[in-house]
């Protein structure tokens, strides 16, 4: 640990964070015995809430960090209570919004821009990057008491004694979410079972579905190329313009394809039966290839049996392999269990898109 | 709703001899794995467990062994 520490200390390429998605919440100073520390508000500003929409796509979310150290909520002082969090924006953002009206001193860590859980999984939330923070700021000078408050979604990437070892400071694991900050102090800093647990309802697998659904429909450009790859060889007896049309209508399956996979298996996650994400996919997989094929005209798909499984096997293939994906956004897989069901998986869908894929191109010689 | 994952997989021991009962895994598991009993921390529903490695990290007394992944 002590080299760890050492290291943080000699780093010469230490980053210099951009302090411009914070500026605008700098409300002021406070004077303490350490200098003066910059005092931000709670509120949520415009720029905020478009932030927080922006990063939820998918847009700037690499970048959207905040300078480390301490800074000050309400009017503290040296008995308040400190809360160690990530400098990810939009971690920041929700514990000034849950945490209004209190007074207290947040110590801000890199974690690179990366929120709590996913930091601590990644071993920048850690025990020396917290241990580093605590001395570079002095808060032993700034602080008559000696305790921390971590979220507890930070301990997979802390060791806890190990700060006090060091610091001086007993790190107390607070509350998974931080709208439950407030009942934890008022509980004498315990955290109640609820408290600890992490949930996955609705809003939180939508939330993050938002996100895969922007990921996947790039896929969607490929798949359209493909389709009018083999539509222009296969079906010469039409002119270019309905070649065109007909790959295009073929492809709308597909758009539907990859929101049932990033929306629809996140949202009835719970609902679905069976225990793999994959399975769990692949039930809706099936209920959508029965959609396109009773209604096969609509897409202009040909009355072929060889393009018709083709497509089956496309289409399966994209609902599974987007549910198999959702797995990493998930907040209750391990990843033995995960690894499991990928190596189940993969060879499957391997095997259906060659054969899909294969068909598709049978079609264009036979 | 809770929703369980695959059963038998996660990679989780827990050496009952090396514990004293602090009850900091419980403090930490974000999934109710452990209670603790008669001051021995007990793996209830190891089936919950998703391998964070949050209770292997903290435990002072190195009884907990996690093969974490990747958060």
């Amino acid at each position: 640990m002590e080299d760890k520490i050492i290291k943080k200390f000699n780093n010469k390429n230490e980053e210099s964070i951009s302090d411009d998605k914070i500026l605008h919440l700098v409300s002021g100073t406070i004077d303490s015995s350490i200098g003066e520390i910059k005092k931000i508000t709670e509120e949520w500003l415009m720029k905020d809430t478009l932030g927080a929409i922006s990063v939820r796509l998918g847009f700037g979310r690499d970048t959207y960090k905040v300078p480390t150290g301490l800074y000050a909520l309400g009017n503290p002082n040296s008995d308040s209570p400190v809360l160690v969090t990530a400098n990810y924006k939009l971690t920041l953002d929700y514990v000034r919004r849950d945490i209004n009206g209190l007074d207290v001193w947040i110590l801000i860590i890199d974690t690179k821009g990366v929120n709590v859980w996913c930091a601590a999984g990644k071993g920048t939330f850690s025990t020396e990057e917290i241990i580093y923070q605590i001395k570079k700021c002095k808060l032993e000078k700034l602080v008559n008491h000696r305790e921390l408050i971590l979220p507890q979604l930070g301990a997979p990437g802390v060791e806890a004694y190990q700060i006090l070892k060091y610091t001086g400071f007993t790190a107390h694991y607070g509350p998974v979410s931080s709208k439950d900050i407030k009942a934890y102090l008022k509980n004498n800093k315990k955290a109640t079972t609820e408290m600890r647990k992490v949930n996955f309802n609705t809003v939180d697998r939508l939330t993050v579905a938002v996100l895969e659904l922007v990921h996947s429909i790039k896929l969607l450009s490929y798949i359209f190329l493909l389709i009018l790859i083999t539509t222009i060889f296969s079906e010469v007896s039409f002119n270019g313009y309905s070649k065109f049309l007909i790959a295009l209508n073929n492809t709308i399956p597909y758009l539907v394809a990859i929101i049932i996979g990033s929306i629809f298996v996140p949202l009835l996650l719970p609902f679905i039966p069976f225990k793999m994400f994959s399975v769990k996919a692949l039930v809706l997989a099936v209920l959508w290839s029965f959609v396109v094929i009773r209604y096969k005209e609509v897409f202009m798909y040909i009355n072929d049996w060889r393009v018709l499984t083709a497509h089956v096997l496309g289409l399966t293939s994209v609902i599974v392999y987007l549910g198999l994906n959702f797995t990493g956004s998930s907040t209750y897989v391990s990843f033995s269990g995960v690894y499991k069901e990928t190596i189940l998986t993969i060879p499957v869908l391997v095997v259906a898109i060659f054969m899909s894929l294969a068909l598709l191109v049978s079609k264009i010689f036979i | 709703m809770t929703m369980t994952y695959l059963r038998n997989v996660a990679k989780i021991s827990l050496k009952t001899e090396k514990c004293i009962g602090c009850g900091i895994c419980v403090n930490v598991c974000p999934h109710e794995v452990f209670i603790v009993n008669n001051r021995k921390a007990v793996l209830k529903y190891k089936d919950n467990c998703i391998e964070c490695g949050a209770c292997d990290k903290n435990c002072p007394f190195k009884a907990i062994e996690v093969k974490a992944g990747v958060g």
